[in-house]
């Protein structure tokens, strides 16, 4: 199976998770994912 | 004489933002998953992006940003217990993951430099599947 390497880089995300029936806002100002080995089928 | 720039206590950080170093575990499998969790996987940020690995394989590279909510690319994060368990496996072996809360990024961007698979000493890659 061939590899590739993803490398992802996430800024300014929010979310609106649910908490206890209401939605909280949780902010990641940046995060990096670098150097992440996919698998995908040649096909 | 204590230099100012030590009196002063580091700026608070909210206690609900993560940031690269909260998430130590990290995978992905697919066209293209990638996972990444906290020390004890209770908290896990998921990216799925379509076609992402074969696009990078055909073109060599993938170089693209994703402003969110965007109908090729989904983050999300989930709260729960052993999450990393059951990321890109069919067949759990320890304990069951449990997922008690999920949510999508609203807003933000993500960009992809995924890339062709380079040439690494064999000790960098994860052992093919049994």
């Amino acid at each position: 199976m061939p590899l590739a390497t993803a490398g992802l880089t996430l800024r300014d995300l929010v979310f609106e998770v649910p908490v206890e029936g209401s939605f909280e806002t949780w902010p990641i100002d940046s995060l990096d994912i670098r150097e992440v080995q996919v698998g995908w089928l040649a096909g | 004489m204590v230099p100012a720039a030590c009196e002063s206590a580091p700026p608070a950080q909210p206690e609900n933002v993560l940031g690269g170093a909260d998430l130590t575990q990290v995978g992905g499998c697919g066209d293209a998953f990638v996972w990444v969790t906290n020390s004890d996987s209770t908290i896990a940020l998921t990216v799925n992006w379509a076609e992402a690995a074969s696009r990078a394989q055909a073109g060599g590279r993938l170089q693209e940003t994703a402003k969110l909510p965007d109908e090729q690319v989904t983050v999300a994060i989930q709260f729960g217990q052993h999450q990393s368990d059951g990321f890109c496996t069919d067949v759990l072996m320890t304990d069951h993951p449990r997922i008690v809360a999920e949510a999508p990024a609203s807003s933000g961007e993500a960009r992809s430099a995924s890339s062709r698979h380079r040439e690494q000493s064999p000790s960098c890659l994860s052992p093919p599947p049994a």
